[in-house]
């Protein structure tokens, strides 16, 4: 089997990282300047960006965590399956499961319990994911709005990508030195 | 392959040689070479997180809380009007390690931290590397501050250390290690807040919950004593232990600044004193404070007994502690200072320490020093202060005392008793740390007098005073009674907030 032939180009890979890139960072990102104004009143603005790196980091590691699922299903899986339709249901699957992730991440805080019950359908909600993947993907339509998104949102890479390799470099040096 | 020749060999063996010896070498000379001299006294400071001198029958309480820090302060010096610089660990930590104001250090907001031109005054860089400095802190606020020193500190102890269970981050970057604490620990994976990370956050707490769930509670009817807002478990028995067997591994001489997290809530108490004040005894009510969250009379007693029972608890381990130390002979060459960095308050609607109101509860703390060799009891009735800890040390080990240092030497230990000196106490968390101070309250203490300042809380600014000697308890409003004193010390409180301020006024 050519499993190297089913792994997507570098313009499919942008597409639905691109996908990731906005949900994931955008998430911490609205959480980062909603504390800025506190963090302002205490520390400095090289201590703010150190802040920002990490930040950027944990983003970058989640966000490579999350695209490797579609990459990984369409190199396992026969390519009519997946790979035939990678920025179509590679961008509907990391949609919908960090659809869920947020709601989970909603859900949490320390005046309730922890909502174990939403990690404990986690298995069925993937199945209803990608069951809603292969669904929807059929759906013209939503398959060209999806393709051309993404398209779109490729241009938050150009944003993203540098500022995290300055994150990269930020974290490396102030931890070796 | 070629085969390794026999010459091969022994220039391989050759050059190893040294490579291998010299770590082993160089770590046994740093060991011996720079041992600093031995016959300088060990200095602990044991402070306890939140724990208020009112509640402490040591100093009076009703309740027997304290029965083995009343063992401690038979040889020790008590001082029995003694002030945090702030209401909460942030600015009452930054002022015991740097001998400052918070107004100074600018430590004032929630995971604040010291402005570089004092934090360069810390206590740690004071001792100086002739002495093995360690540091503990357990509660994550003073882990905010003491890890800004962390270049002057030769051990530094992570706070899930003696601890059940942690999951905390910024151990694993012991370089950065106090703004990863901020960026990881502090915001992307803050326990009491939404997580900022949208798929690992809800991952760590998941694990995290899981595995605290598993932890065994024996001994412990409500639950193990651990960190609200930040993932830290522990025992009282695996910490008081762990401080123990600690301190004689040490290379003398020592300083350690050892800041455990109990009593500060969440009230843990052990199955030994759980529900051992259901006594029927119940403090003086007093009015409601306009600037309280207005809790019940009944909910104020229930936290105030739980967190009775607690010091109760956290004084039978101390107790233990106290034996090995006498055991070890630890006493016989070192100064050893038990304190907090605030109180805690159960009145006038307030259960808490995180607030607008510096009433005793909350900024009157314990001070018991206990010098080499110490035999007998001695008090202090003197208003101090938490910035007094660093000059004190500083005098009593021959080192000297930064200049910036606002505070004096202790009566006792090198300096005198003064009842006309002004001490201050500040709360200005909601303050910007680098603009002047609009929205706090400053407690005053002078002679016997204490003035309360409000301002920024909507209405006028307000003032109370009282007279502690003859109203412990602050009901007895002076203010408007005695208008000379009250005059007096409300223009030396504002003149020192407008020169405190002034490096921040535009």
């Amino acid at each position: 089997m050519n499993f190297s032939s089913r792994f997507p180009s570098l313009k499919q890979l942008a597409q639905v990282y691109s996908v990731v890139v906005v949900v994931v960072y955008g998430f911490s990102m609205v959480r980062f300047f909603w504390r800025v104004p506190s963090l302002i009143n205490y520390s400095t603005s090289g201590q703010i960006g150190v802040i920002l790196s990490y930040m950027l980091i944990v983003n970058l590691i989640e966000s490579l965590m999350i695209v490797s699922a579609p990459v990984v299903l369409s190199v396992i899986l026969p390519g009519k399956w997946f790979f035939d339709q990678f920025v179509t249901k590679g961008v509907l699957l990391v949609s919908l499961a960090l659809g869920y992730a947020g709601y989970i991440a909603s859900h949490i805080n320390t005046e309730e319990p922890f909502p174990y019950p939403l990690f404990r359908w986690a298995p069925l909600v993937f199945i209803l994911i990608l069951a809603l993947v292969f669904l929807l993907a059929r759906v013209k339509f939503v398959a060209k709005f999806l393709e051309w998104a993404s398209e779109q949102l490729e241009v938050f890479l150009v944003v993203s990508i540098p500022l995290t390799a300055i994150a990269l470099i930020v974290v490396l040096v102030r931890n070796i030195f | 392959m070629s085969k390794i020749s026999r010459r091969s060999f022994l220039k391989l063996v050759g050059a190893a040689t040294p490579a291998i010896l010299f770590p082993a070498v160089t770590s046994w000379a740093e060991r011996n070479l720079n041992q600093g001299d031995a016959s300088k006294p060990n200095v602990i400071v044991l402070l306890f997180d939140a724990m208020s001198a009112r509640n402490l029958s040591v100093y009076g309480y009703p309740r027997p809380t304290s029965t083995n820090l009343e063992r401690f302060a038979d040889h020790a010096t008590v001082y029995h009007s003694h002030y945090s610089g702030g209401n909460y660990t942030i600015p009452g930590t930054a002022s015991l390690l740097t001998g400052t104001y918070p107004w100074t250090s600018r430590a004032i907001n929630y995971s604040g931290g010291v402005v570089p031109g004092v934090a360069e005054n810390n206590i740690f860089r004071a001792f100086g590397e002739d002495y093995h400095r360690l540091a503990f802190p357990q509660s994550m606020m003073a882990n905010f501050i003491v890890s800004q020193f962390k270049a002057d500190i030769d051990t530094f102890l992570p706070a899930g250390a003696f601890g059940k269970l942690d999951s905390l981050l910024s151990e694993y970057f012991p370089k950065d290690q106090n703004l990863a604490l901020r960026a990881l620990d502090d915001f992307m994976f803050k326990m009491d807040n939404k997580p900022a990370s949208m798929v690992l956050g809800p991952v760590q707490w998941s694990l995290y919950y899981r595995d605290s769930a598993r932890l065994p509670t024996e001994g412990y009817p409500r639950g193990l004593p651990h960190n609200v807002t930040y993932p830290l478990y522990f025992s009282l028995e695996d910490l008081f232990s762990g401080v123990a067997s600690l301190i004689p591994t040490l290379p003398k001489p020592f300083f350690t600044y050892l800041h455990l997290y109990p009593p500060h809530a969440p009230y843990r108490a052990s199955d030994r004193f759980d529900s051992k004040f259901i006594d029927g005894w119940w403090p003086e009510a007093k009015p409601v404070h306009r600037l309280s969250d207005g809790f019940s009379e009944s909910k104020l007693t229930s936290a105030r007994r739980s967190y009775d029972e607690y010091i109760a608890s956290l004084d039978w381990e101390f107790g233990k502690l106290l034996d090995s130390w006498e055991d070890a002979g630890v006493f016989e060459n070192s100064y050893v200072i038990i304190t907090s960095d605030h109180g805690e308050i159960f009145e006038r609607g307030e259960a808490r320490h995180t607030t607008p109101l510096l009433y005793d509860p909350v900024v009157h703390i314990p001070l018991l020093i206990s010098a080499p060799g110490q035999k007998t009891r001695r008090d202090i009735y003197a208003p101090t202060n938490a910035v007094d800890i660093l000059p004190t040390l500083m005098q009593l080990t021959g080192k000297s005392i930064p200049a910036e240092s606002e505070g004096k030497p202790l009566p006792g230990f090198g300096g005198v008793e003064d009842f006309e000196r002004s001490t201050f106490t500040v709360e200005a968390k909601r303050n910007p740390a680098f603009a002047p101070l609009k929205q706090a309250t400053v407690a005053m203490r002078k002679g016997n007098q204490k003035l309360i300042y409000y301002t920024g809380y909507g209405g006028k600014n307000s003032f109370e005073m009282y007279d502690l000697e003859k109203d412990l308890e602050e009901l007895n409003d002076l203010y408007p009674a005695r208008p000379a004193v009250a005059k007096r010390m409300r223009e030396e409180l504002l003149e020192t907030l407008l020169a405190a301020d002034k490096p921040y006024t535009k």
